[in-house]
């Protein structure tokens, strides 16, 4: 059994790719959200969403790469890299055979089917791109990064929902865990601010209203006025590597990755429910061999949805039971959005810093905590957590698969 | 239209090479197109030559057998 250390990151955010800048503007509730409506190519739903307006292609890519390349392999690309650079990976110094890619995702390349889509029946076009398959394929991300990186182990891609990329992670670091890989690049990406896709998801009654006052505080976990979630893109990616691989390659660990849970509700299509999340909840602590209390904080899910809000907030008190009232909890959806299928990954991310930091991000937008989600809310402003060792990412998806990933502070 | 002229356009615009590079005898390998990168060529030449190339004349290697295979066709189906 091997440790798994933390030894890159990389992001792809609406504040830029420059993870330090990301983790100021979440703890700083710097909000990406904003009014579809504001945009020119919809047609859009009177809805929020945030997204990413400074990524330019062109500064990553050639004309003849981006032929193949959709929005989110753009993305996990970028980030991937980031990760790699950040750890001085380079590829003398790996047995490429014991390297690999996990990636989740939730839509996939949802820009490129959309194109597809509106060029077969709304252009009634006979001749589709030639590269619509390999661009669009769901596992076409992760196939950019193994040719990039000419990693030659495992390559898998986890379409799990909004638990996608916590399930891609926690497979990989056990992939490592048991031997099986000596370093994994693993990560979440989502690019899904399409119009159709946002209609589909207005149709589904789950995004959120315009907040009347303020657009980019529509978004509002655990709070009593919630009225849903926006959506959001970008990617982030780790690397991961075994404990003595890191070291003896003089790598910096910047984390360690704990503990890890993917189970099932097995109840309902779309409705969370609070034994299958206590569940996760617990297989991870157990998979980390921590006791609840050792848990210093918790990125929560909190979608800002009626469902899933109540129901979180009612399986960490399950869980956690009297340590739930000092316990700092925190979503950071209400600033980024829902990465869907990326947004376990980004919240890694922003657990990973703050265990690095000493400091964790505030639920903003959270005007009044709602009866049902009582819980130590990090409320309006960053909270100073010196002695954070342990932290818990939650990640509940569509569908009913949990996915919990715990990490620990390196000393 | 003097089509090794528009073709070399097609290739440098879209793939990014120096127009002195794309001679008749150059390989689209060596140009750095590989077999996606020429059915998104043959996509384009489609329409900027008004043609339909089928699957069973994709076999080509130089620029050269790209401008035969263009002018064959123009001629074949009434375009030249």
């Amino acid at each position: 059994m091997h440790r798994v250390a933390v030894t890159g990151w990389g992001v792809v955010s609406p504040w830029g790719n420059d993870p330090d800048i990301f983790q100021q503007a979440i703890l700083n509730s710097h909000s990406a959200v904003r009014a579809l409506e504001d945009r020119a190519d919809g047609p859009w739903p009177n809805r929020p969403a945030a997204w990413i307006e400074q990524f330019n292609p062109r500064d990553h890519f050639t004309l003849s790469q981006l032929s193949t390349l959709d929005r989110a392999s753009q993305f996990a690309l970028v980030a991937s890299r980031s990760a790699l650079q950040m750890a001085a990976a380079n590829r003398q110094q790996l047995n490429l055979e014991q390297c690999g890619v996990y990636v989740g995702t939730g839509m996939g390349s949802a820009g490129s089917m959309e194109a597809t889509y509106h060029s077969f029946f709304a252009e009634q076009s006979r001749r589709l791109k030639p590269l619509t398959i390999p661009s669009s394929m769901a596992n076409a991300a992760a196939a950019h990064i193994v040719i990039e990186t000419q990693f030659t182990g495992p390559n898998v891609t986890f379409c799990s929902a909004c638990a996608s990329s916590a399930i891609a992670i926690g497979e990989a670091a056990r992939k490592i865990r048991y031997g099986e890989a000596s370093l994994m690049v693993a990560g979440g990406v989502e690019a899904l601010i399409y119009p159709s896709v946002l209609h589909a998801w207005e149709a589904l009654r789950t995004l959120a209203e315009p907040d009347p006052l303020s657009i980019s505080r529509s978004c509002k976990p655990f709070s009593k006025n919630r009225t849903g979630m926006v959506l959001g893109e970008g990617a982030a990616f780790f690397v991961l590597e075994a404990w003595d691989h890191a070291q003896s390659r003089g790598a910096e660990i910047l984390a360690e990755l704990k503990g890890f849970a993917s189970t099932s509700d097995s109840v309902h299509l779309t409705k969370p429910s609070v034994a299958g999340q206590a569940h996760a909840m617990c297989a991870a602590l157990k998979d980390a061999n921590l006791q609840p209390q050792e848990i210093g904080y918790i990125n929560a899910h909190g979608t800002g949805t009626q469902a899933n809000d109540s129901t979180e907030a009612a399986a960490i008190r399950e869980v956690f039971g009297t340590h739930a009232a000092t316990l700092p909890v925190s979503s950071t959806k209400a600033v980024h959005g829902h990465l869907l299928g990326g947004a376990s990954a980004l919240e890694l991310l922003i657990t990973l810093k703050s265990l690095r930091d000493g400091r964790v991000p505030p639920t903003a937008n959270l005007d009044q905590i709602d009866p049902e989600c009582v819980l130590d809310h990090v409320l309006v402003q960053s909270r100073e957590t010196p002695n954070l060792r342990y932290a818990m990412s939650n990640s509940f998806a569509f569908g009913g698969t949990s996915g919990v990933l715990i990490a620990a502070a390196v000393p | 239209m003097d089509t090794l002229e528009t073709l070399r356009g097609l290739i440098a615009d879209k793939f990014e090479v120096e127009s002195a590079q794309i001679f008749p005898e150059a390989s689209l390998d060596t140009l750095g197109l590989d077999s996606l990168a020429v059915f998104d060529l043959i996509f384009d030449i489609e329409s900027v030559f008004d043609i339909k190339v089928a699957n069973d004349e994709v076999k080509i290697v130089t620029v050269a057998d790209v401008v035969s295979m263009i002018d064959r066709l123009r001629q074949e189906q009434g375009k030249a």
